[in-house]
């Protein structure tokens, strides 16, 4: 079956309106339309869990590539594909992101060591300590903005070990990501390319200082790439190939694990019985915790596909050449999946974990993220005691990347550090 | 029963491990190891738990 747009709805995810509030469309689509079709850029749209598991779970073959980005331009798929777009190249080896199997494979084990769970379970030490630095130097000042003087910091400090860079180049790394993310009425996207291009002026020196140090393993993202040879031809990657595989982790790294851990921190204070249950035992709780906040707390919208084989699936033919969108924001409120799914229960059950996406592209930094919210929850509830977020100075970004909120000003009371 | 990993996906992320402990752990460089591939029928349902688990979708029963 393909569903056809009814009258009375419509629904296109680059929409000023949509940008706004997608939440009423999302509910729409998550009751009425499964496989909801948007002519405009020859798509389907999934928002159900299930749907959106079984899309994204098509993983031979290359039926489902980022051939055209995972979160393209609008401008970039207003025209139908005649059939399959072409590959991206492999030689040059082309951003991961867009790289068909086996070279996708190929490249994110080549550098996925510093991101295993045990690898991750390391650096949490240095971690804590870099959240009670920035607690130490924000709390007395009585009122500062979480998401970036806090969380973003911090992040950025974890990104600056991912890559080898001096940790004082943390704020820089932070403003270079956040300069990315400015939305503003005549700009509504990701420039993609573009972004590549500035963020690879700040990996690529990270690289070469790898190169320079011998390259011996101790910063993994990097010199695993560097020490890589193609399977399909022995060559070594070039510093441009190895940045382009590397763009991606260095914009989520800093800016995706401040969202849920400032915005959850809202919820909690939104909600102050629940709050109380979880400071009854911070060990405790703060994994659970954890787990509902990155279900209703996060700001990533969706990630688009496009098909290279024609594939009958969620109910939906798909013709190669049609693209997908995998709506996750939508899908971890599919009420099919979770109980008055809009709500937010600290301790709910969760049966399965969409917030990193599934499948092939499933989120090469989960583990590191898990890790950084968990940190950073718990220290900044073991040391305020008191704190009320000033919404009135809050900012929310409009955009369908992120949508939600990228200003979160608190005011501390009583603390101790 | 007979558990299959798909060894060109799987990525060493540890759901699985979480998931049935008794038939997955991943080693001190994050590999994977199956601790059990043909467990007995009353561990079928974490198999199972495990299977859902795995992001990559890198885990199979067969009968
Ligand atoms: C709470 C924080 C995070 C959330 C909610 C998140 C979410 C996601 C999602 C949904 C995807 C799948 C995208 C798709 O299907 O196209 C993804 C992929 C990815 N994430 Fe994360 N992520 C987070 C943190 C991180 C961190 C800390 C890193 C750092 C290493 C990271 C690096 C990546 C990369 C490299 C990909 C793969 C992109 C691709 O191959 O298409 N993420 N993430
Ligand atoms: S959950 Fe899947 S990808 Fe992760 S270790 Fe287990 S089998 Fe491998």
């Amino acid at each position: 079956m393909n569903a056809q747009s009814p009258i009375g709805f419509s629904y296109d995810p680059y929409a000023r309106d949509v940008l706004k509030n997608p939440l009423p469309y999302y509910r729409e689509l998550l009751e009425n339309h499964p496989g909801y079709y948007v002519e405009k850029y020859d798509m389907f749209v999934f928002t159900r869990f299930q749907d959106i598991i079984d899309v994204a779970g098509v993983t031979d073959d290359n039926t489902f590539v980022g051939s055209e980005s995972t979160l393209p331009m609008p401008a970039a798929i207003t025209h139908k594909n005649d059939g399959p777009p072409p590959f991206v190249s492999t030689n040059p080896m082309s951003a991961g992101i867009m790289l068909p199997s086996p070279e996708y494979e190929e490249m994110r084990l080549a550098h996925i060591k510093p991101l295993r769970p045990k690898a991750v379970a390391a650096i949490q030490d240095m971690v804590r300590d870099l959240v009670l630095g920035r607690l130490r130097e924000l709390l007395p000042r009585g009122r500062f903005e979480v998401m970036g003087e806090f969380c973003g910091l911090v992040s950025a400090a974890v990104t600056c070990h991912l890559f080898g860079i001096p940790k004082s180049e943390a704020q820089g790394v932070l403003d270079a990501v956040n300069a990315l993310a400015v939305y503003s009425d005549d700009k509504v996207g990701v420039d993609t390319p573009g972004m590549y291009d500035q963020l690879k002026a700040h990996i690529r020196p990270a690289i070469e200082r790898r190169r320079k140090a011998g390259a011996d393993g101790e910063v993994a993202l990097i010199d695993g790439l560097i020490n890589h040879r193609v399977k399909s031809d022995g060559r070594a990657l070039t510093d441009d190939e190895i940045a382009d595989q590397l763009v991606c982790s260095f914009v989520a790294a800093t800016e995706t694990p401040p969202k849920p851990t400032s915005q959850g921190l809202w919820m909690l204070w939104q909600n102050p019985d629940q709050l109380a249950e979880v400071r009854k035992d911070l060990d405790a709780n703060i994994p659970i915790v954890t787990e509902e906040i990155l279900r209703l707390c996060i700001t990533n919208q969706f990630a688009i596909r496009t098909a290279h084989k024609d594939v009958s699936v969620a109910g939906v033919d798909i013709k190669a050449g049609q693209r997908v969108l995998l709506g996750i924001y939508a899908g971890l409120r599919d009420p099919r999946e979770f109980d008055d799914p809009e709500k937010f229960i600290w301790n709910r059950k969760i049966n399965r974990v969409l917030t990193f996406g599934y499948g092939q592209h499933h989120c090469i930094g989960n583990n590191l993220a898990r890790m950084q919210v968990r940190t950073m929850l718990r220290a900044f509830l073991e040391h305020v005691e008191e704190f009320e977020f000033d919404m009135d100075k809050a900012v929310h970004a409009a955009s369908y990347f992120h949508w939600g909120w990228i200003k979160l000003p608190v005011v501390v009371g009583k603390y101790s550090i | 029963m007979k558990i299959v990993v798909n060894w060109s996906l799987c990525e060493g992320n540890g759901n699985c491990e979480a998931a049935a402990p008794e038939l997955f752990q991943l080693d001190d460089d994050d590999q994977l190891e199956v601790l059990n591939d043909s467990p007995p029928e009353e561990l079928r349902e974490k198999a199972e738990a495990a299977v859902r688990s795995c992001p990559k979708s890198a885990l199979s029963i067969e009968e």
